[in-house]
């Protein structure tokens, strides 16, 4: 089985702050990670090469700073990393991204199977990894629960409203879940390794792609819920009644009882 | 301006009427895969219904239903098409996207059509902040070429039944690739989208057994039990969780119980009008986003809280 893995370096949303003045995110200064379900696709990808053989390999799309991930993905087991990396991609949209992931695809050559995070944690668009299917004009399944090969490809997808199980051919594109697995923590000989290897840094030109993103951010905020953030101390037994009450008493005003 | 929607969940289709009706559509058609009576049921809500019978696609998978609805636009002339945003909804709309060469935009809560073009506001930074996004460069030029958006839900008031839509019949050809070996409906969320009061057990909550205390409390209310994330994920305590990555929900009232605060759940429950907090920890995240918040231990302040609602 050769597997390719769409891997995104993506803003640690956990740790961005927002401009107190202007409301917008800091981004300058805000710390890049491995996107969660990307992880666990990584880590799917390398469970199926232990068990069945093949190859691992990966492509990352973003700014320059997006590099970074690449030692993490050796350090995981991936037998090569493939990086496109522009300043202008921290605004590409899903079409882009997708476009610049087929076209490093087809630069790779021989696959049997994309697997790809269903959703970033920054964007959380869902779309890149249905896009690249379509594009493969491959059929795609959407947040993965579990995943096994059986000459054919079986999927159980957790869909929302029900468990789908599909069965297809390959080659095909998978998204998975943040529930498909528990992905390994890298060793630190692993790490110290990682960053000895090599991996291949294509330029938007090198792919021949129109990366004019047709979704354009006009602008970020934090979104304005006022909260009234009266907190009581209930710690004490002798006074925790009264304290209740009084929080009771507000809601009832507020006429949510 | 012709709008186009689709939704397999009934409710959520007659929000995207709303939003159509919002975007001051001159003319609502929905597409329905599925069976004939499903199609005269979305024809009471919108002008005109193309309808694809589901035993010509069989059960869904993304390819072939984004083909099916490819195929039926064409009978049509939309210029934004609006879509259900569920994990089927935004699957289809991604591999409909690339074969019609328009953008798509998801996680969607609001939207305008300005001189600009389709311009919404979608949730940003995994829900932690909202952006504002222009759809497309270029405005609505060529024919049966929709900009299409993936609404979440709960954002616009479903329509009521008002309208005698007619039901036109598409004959479509789509290659099945994959089969559906089996769907395994899940048990209900409690209806979590829907409730006026939700009641969430975070990592506070010690044992299962301890959920009951929690069931008592929602019960008092009137409400319904939702968990976090850990909670159901990694402990499997119940088949869903509330947060960005799982249910959103927003009822009048909101109460967290022993939940710490991650963003990720803060920006599920964003939209509750009333947020309480139960935490033993004065330093629980949770406690910023709240409008009342109590410090003290779950197991000793929520069966003082039972009781004192019962009497």
């Amino acid at each position: 089985m050769d597997i390719i893995v769409c891997i995104k370096q993506a803003y640690d949303v956990q740790q961005l702050k927002f401009d107190p003045k202007t409301g917008e995110p800091m981004l300058a200064a805000a710390p890049r990670k491995m996107s969660d379900m990307d992880r666990r696709a990584l880590e799917e990808a390398l469970r199926i090469k232990e068990s069945a053989g093949g190859t691992v390999k990966t492509i990352t799309v973003g700014p320059p700073e997006t590099r970074d991930v690449v030692k993490e993905i050796y350090a995981m087991g991936a037998d090569e990393a493939f990086v496109v990396a522009d300043m202008n991609l921290d605004k590409a949209d899903s079409g882009v991204t997708a476009k610049l992931i087929v076209e490093t695809v087809k630069k790779i050559g021989n696959f049997d199977l994309i697997l790809a995070g269903a959703a970033s944690t920054d964007e959380y668009s869902w779309q890149v990894p249905a896009k690249v299917a379509a594009m493969l004009n491959l059929p795609f399944f959407p947040n993965a629960i579990s995943l096994s090969i059986d000459g054919d490809l079986v999927a159980e997808c957790d869909l929302g409203d029900a468990v789908y199980q599909f069965k297809s051919p390959l080659p095909a594109v998978v998204s998975v879940s943040l529930e498909i697995n528990e992905p390994r923590i890298p060793t630190l000989s692993a790490i110290l390794k990682a960053s000895r290897k090599q991996f291949t840094d294509f330029r938007i030109e090198d792919l021949g792609v129109d990366a004019i993103s047709e979704l354009e951010l006009r602008k970020v905020m934090m979104p304005k819920v006022e909260r009234k953030n009266v907190i009581v101390d209930a710690t004490d037994p002798s006074k925790m009644e009264a304290e209740l009450r009084k929080i009771l008493d507000e809601l009832r005003k507020e006429n949510v009882l | 301006m012709e709008v186009m929607v689709y939704s397999e969940n009934e409710k959520l289709f007659r929000e995207l009427v709303s939003a159509a009706s919002h975007l001051n559509a001159s003319k609502i058609t929905g597409v329905v895969i599925g069976t004939d009576d499903d199609a005269e049921k979305a024809a009471k809500f919108v002008d005109k219904v193309l309808f694809v019978d589901s035993s010509q696609v069989g059960d869904y998978r993304p390819k072939e239903y984004a083909e099916a609805a490819f195929q039926a636009i064409k009978s049509s002339d939309p210029q934004v098409f609006l879509v259900g945003g569920t994990h089927k909804g935004n699957a289809m709309a991604a591999m409909l996207s690339v074969m019609l060469g328009e953008p798509s935009v998801t996680e969607v809560s609001d939207l305008k059509v300005t001189e600009e073009g389709l311009m919404v506001l979608r949730s940003a930074f995994g829900g932690v902040a909202i952006a504002e996004v222009r759809v497309g460069r270029k405005l609505f030029t060529k024919v049966a070429s929709p900009k299409i958006a993936c609404l979440k839900p709960g954002f616009f008031p479903p329509v009521l039944e008002e309208k005698n839509g007619s039901i036109e019949r598409i004959n479509v050809d789509v290659k099945a690739t994959a089969e559906v070996v089996e769907v395994k409906e899940k048990e209900k969320g409690a209806g979590l989208e829907d409730a006026e009061v939700v009641v969430v057990a975070g990592r506070g909550v010690k044992k299962k057994e301890d959920l009951s205390i929690i069931e008592e409390l929602a019960k008092s209310l009137g409400g319904v039990v939702g968990v976090t994330r850990p909670l159901s994920a990694d402990l499997h305590w119940a088949p869903v969780w509330v947060g960005m990555s799982g249910v959103a929900v927003n009822p009048k009232l909101y109460v967290g119980v022993g939940v710490s605060g991650q963003i990720q759940h803060v920006a599920g429950i964003r939209n509750s009008k009333v947020i309480v907090a139960i935490n033993v920890d004065q330093n629980a995240p949770i406690f910023e986003h709240a409008d009342y918040g109590i410090v003290g231990d779950l197991y000793q302040v929520v069966p003082k809280l039972v009781e004192m609602l019962k009497s």
